[in-house]
């Protein structure tokens, strides 16, 4: 035992790999909040006015929202008041390159992702992925660009749909998650500065997997990405997102809005590795990360599948949802959530059924060590016009070291007598059999609770994509290093 | 709408401090509690929709009743509790919340227990135990039932004491021209290694609208063995209010079983803290739900202690309009290492205007834990249903066999055999009036 408590310290002990701060002039605003901030954002990118309208509009609700005491304080997980009026809402590298090679790309900048194991030269060649990647809040490089039009996929920084396909843009904005949806919602949609939007037209299957990588580099910054992918009938897209932030003191806000559109027949595969700054071992710093992912599956026999690792920040909330409207739809959530010294993870989904013989399953899995907080929470609804109907949950925690915990807490509600609901959870801890089985067998006992580990999650990691699978393998192994008895 | 926010605004009598009557004659320590219970209810008063435990149950509707406490000494014959009554039962009666010696019939009480009315026991200076329990802030029947304190049940089992003999307790509210509220209490305190079997059984024998706080504390000593069976069938018109809380010291055993049938609206908080080392629990509750009825049982199971262990099983069966909602929590404290906790809840929906809230919950502070969890709604198998048909049972019966299926799993699990007998009973008075499909 004394054993595997120094491997547990060990690996607990384990610095942020990420932690590098990148040396590129910043273009930002003073901290702060108020009309005139969102003003100067929405010139900042030459916005319409309707888009203009719409973020003031947020931006009144908000105030509304603030001023009302309504900042949620719902899910289990304990910080200190957020100072909104601290928090720098626009920071952009100052030197925008002409994006018609990598080769203009900042060299820095490039740097930075290949420590991150990302290089952008390394992804062109891996036939594929295609890469967008957010730097703070600006998207600096696209690759893969011409492939994708050929093909009729519209793939690009926000602002940049904002200013070429404006239509598109109005049409679903806020469709999803409205800006009056949630208290960081409302914020997102007063302040967003960039993400990423996806289009693909009737029928088209997109050639690659399409890539995000989010990156908070100034400080104090917050950051307040939108993405908004539209599936039309029959067509199919699978996208990756991943973030990191480099190690920063004070906590940071990441709020981010995913808006998910799917209509007949299609479907859209969503998948996101979270590696945000998780605080250094005394829970000093890190990231808030406070997201609203939603998708709706308004047409029929449209599928949306969630997949998510989440093992940094400091704080995780997020519940990416499914709106189940088409007849025969089908909505997937697929959740690993590590939590490791001070982290706090409350997390889960939402199933909504309203079509007709829609389909819902949720495999989620919690692992806390150290002192680390992870909790479940997540709602499973069958309306009166969801005839057969059909739910089938699991929510798995696994407990390393006697100070963490794990909670459950899944909200089921019925009202159709046709409808098939199924919820299981079990918590239970590494047993010491187990272990002792692989000893046995001569395997080291780190190497028997990565294994352990991994196999626990293994019903995940299988959806998600190769090259993500492996990240994703990998970043549980450091961030759990040894740690396990 | 304008009507019935005139009702609401102006608070029914029940909903204002318990006249200054009430306390006569009443110790002065008694008088104390109670008005300090009344300032704590008033804190809170009665929950909305907005407090995370009540977000399914509105209790505004109560708020147009006039509830009145009504006096215990009406006259209720001996036949209408006689269809109820156990084999050498030892039966204590309260009507209207009042004790009622004459209705009780303790002669088979072994030596040394003591089973009395709660003033009676209240006199004799008990009023600590009374205070021996948390005061459930979520519950407004803990704080109503305190502060408008009259009577209820005592009991005392001493240390080694065998009751073999089932334990009755009567809860009768009647009013045929008033609205009544009543507020009984049970406080069981049981001794080391004792062993006892008892049945709180609520009926309703009134026509009036009616209101039931109820409010049970049972205390196992070390090593006793206690099962509880709460009978809830108090028919069209009730509201019951009820908060049970039981509290378990080392290596003793509890049983407790729920079972609803009938009522406006019911909600049942039950809690267990198992407190002593190696104490084990079964929770167990059945709900069967129709017309516009409701009923919503919140649990939680608190492992304190080492080596502790839990099974709870709830199952609803809903159809016409009936709601059931059901909230379990199972904590595992620090302290609570090689805990073995295990819930279910089942839900059988035979309507589709029936609806179902189910939130079982786990929270977890300790590592050596097996925690799990499971709930289902489904509605009645189609294939099982032609199996019988096949076998040339007709189909209202073929119904009725699988429903009742159902809900055997909780009767079984009831060991005291007269115990089985009469929540089997209620069971099947239920089942009769099922509509075929």
């Amino acid at each position: 035992m004394s054993d595997e408590l120094k491997t547990i310290e060990s690996i607990t002990s384990q610095e942020y790999k990420y932690g590098f701060v990148t040396d590129i002039e910043q273009e930002t605003i003073p901290p702060g909040l108020d009309e005139d901030v969102v003003r100067l954002i929405s010139a900042k990118k030459s916005e319409p006015d309707w888009l203009l309208e719409w973020r003031l509009k947020a931006f009144r609700h908000w105030t509304k929202l603030q001023a009302a005491g309504a900042e949620p304080t719902w899910a289990k997980v304990k910080y200190p008041p957020i100072d909104y009026q601290k928090i720098v809402y626009y920071a952009a590298p100052k030197s925008m390159p002409a994006l018609s090679s990598l080769d203009e790309v900042d060299p820095k900048l490039l740097e930075t992702y290949a420590k991150l194991g990302i290089p952008l030269e390394e992804q062109k060649q891996l036939a594929g992925v295609a890469v967008d990647a957010v730097f703070d809040s600006v998207s600096v490089a696209t690759t893969f660009k011409e492939t994708l039009a050929e093909a009729g996929v519209i793939f690009c920084p926000f602002s940049e749909a904002v200013q070429k396909y404006p239509e598109l843009v109005r049409k679903y904005l806020g469709s999803v998650v409205p800006y009056t949806d949630n208290f960081f919602a409302a914020l997102n949609s007063a302040v967003f500065s960039d993400g990423s939007f996806v289009y693909l037209p009737k029928g088209v299957r997109s050639p690659m997997e399409l890539s995000t990588y989010f990156r908070i580099n100034a400080a104090n910054t917050g950051q307040f990405e939108r993405t908004l992918i539209i599936a039309e009938e029959g067509a199919y897209v699978s996208y990756l997102e991943g973030c990191t932030a480099p190690m920063r003191d004070e906590n940071q806000l990441h709020a981010a809005v995913v808006e998910l559109i799917v209509l007949d027949d299609a479907e859209i595969k969503y998948s996101t590795v979270q590696n945000w700054y998780p605080g250094d071992k005394n829970g000093v710093g890190g990231i808030y990360n406070f997201v609203t992912k939603r998708g709706a599956c308004r047409g029929d026999r449209s599928k949306i599948s969630w997949t998510q690792v989440e093992t940094g920040s400091a704080i995780t909330w997020k519940y990416p949802s499914c709106i189940l409207q088409g007849d025969d739809s089908i909505g997937e959530f697929y959740s690993v959530a590590l939590t490791n010294n001070y982290q706090q993870a409350d997390t889960g989904t939402k199933m909504i059924h309203l079509g007709k013989r829609t389909r819902s399953t949720i495999i989620s899995k919690g692992i806390s060590a150290g002192k680390g907080q992870n909790t479940y929470r997540g709602q499973v609804k069958i309306m009166p016009g969801a005839q057969g109907a059909r739910n089938y949950s699991q929510c798995d925690s696994l407990l390393i070291g006697d100070q963490c915990s794990a909670h459950t807490f899944p909200y089921i509600d019925v009202r159709n007598a046709s409808a098939q609901m199924e919820h299981e959870a079990s918590t239970s801890r590494i047993g010491e059999d187990q272990i002792f089985y692989c000893r046995q067998r001569g395997i080291s006992t780190e190497d028997a609770v990565s294994m352990i580990v991994n196999g626990f999650c293994k019903d995940v990691f299988r959806q998600l994509p190769m090259e993500f699978a492996v990240e994703a393998t990998k970043l549980l192994e450091v961030s759990l290093e040894g740690s396990v008895g | 709408m304008s009507a019935s926010t005139t009702v609401a605004a102006a608070q029914p009598a029940w909903l204002l401090p318990p006249p200054e009557a009430s306390f006569a004659g009443q110790p002065d320590n008694l008088t104390a509690l109670r008005r300090s219970a009344w300032e704590q209810f008033t804190e809170t008063g009665l929950p909305n929709t907005r407090r995370e435990a009540w977000r399914h149950t509105n209790l505004d509707p109560l708020k147009q009743f006039a509830f009145r406490p009504q006096a215990g000494d009406v006259p209720v014959s001996a036949e209408a509790l006689a269809p109820y009554r156990l084999d050498g039962e030892i039966g204590a009666v309260c009507v209207n919340g009042t004790f009622r010696p004459d209705l009780s019939n303790l002669a088979n009480l072994p030596e040394g227990a003591v089973l009395e009315s709660l003033a009676a026991a209240i006199g004799r200076g008990a009023l600590e135990q009374l205070q021996a329990f948390e005061f459930d802030q979520d519950q407004p029947a803990e704080g109503l039932s305190m502060a408008w304190l009259q009577d209820g049940i005592y009991l005392q089992v001493p240390q080694g004491v065998v009751i073999e003999q089932p334990l009755h307790f009567y809860f009768v509210s009647t009013g045929n021209d008033d609205s009544t509220v009543s507020f009984p209490r049970v406080h069981i305190q049981s001794g080391d290694n004792c062993q006892l079997a008892l049945v709180e059984h609520h009926i309703g024998l009134g026509s009036q609208p009616r209101l039931t706080c109820s409010v049970t504390r049972i205390e196992v000593g070390p090593g006793a063995v206690v099962e509880y069976l709460r009978l809830l069938e108090e028919g069209a018109g009730a509201h019951h209010l009820a908060s049970i809380t039981a509290r378990q010291q080392a290596g003793s055993q509890l049983q407790m079983t729920g079972l609803s049938t009938g009522g406006d609206l019911q909600r049942n908080d039950v809690t267990a803290a198992l407190e002593g080392e190696g104490a084990s629990h079964r929770m167990a509750g059945l709900y069967l739900v129709r017309g516009r009825e409701q009923v919503d049982n919140h649990t939680r199971i608190d492992h304190m202690a080492p080596h502790t262990s839990s099974v709870e099983t709830y199952k609803g069966i809903l159809d016409g309009q009936g709601r059931g909602i059901f909230t379990g929590r199972i904590v595992v404290h620090p302290a609570g290492q090689q805990t073995d906790a295990r819930q279910t809840n089942r839900n059988l929906m035979l309507s589709d205007q029936a609806l179902v809230h189910t939130d079982p919950q786990l929270e977890i502070f300790a590592d050596d834990v097996k925690c799990s969890h499971g709930s289902t709604v489904g509605q009645v198998d189609d294939e099982a249903m032609f199996y019988i048909r096949s076998r040339g049972i007709g189909m209202a019966e073929a119904h009725r066999l699988l429903v009742h299926g159902f809900s055997a799993e909780v009767l079984e699990q009831i060991s005291h055999p007269l115990l089985r007998a009469v929540a089997t009973e209620q069971v099947n008075r239920w089942l009769e009036e099922l509509p075929a499909p």
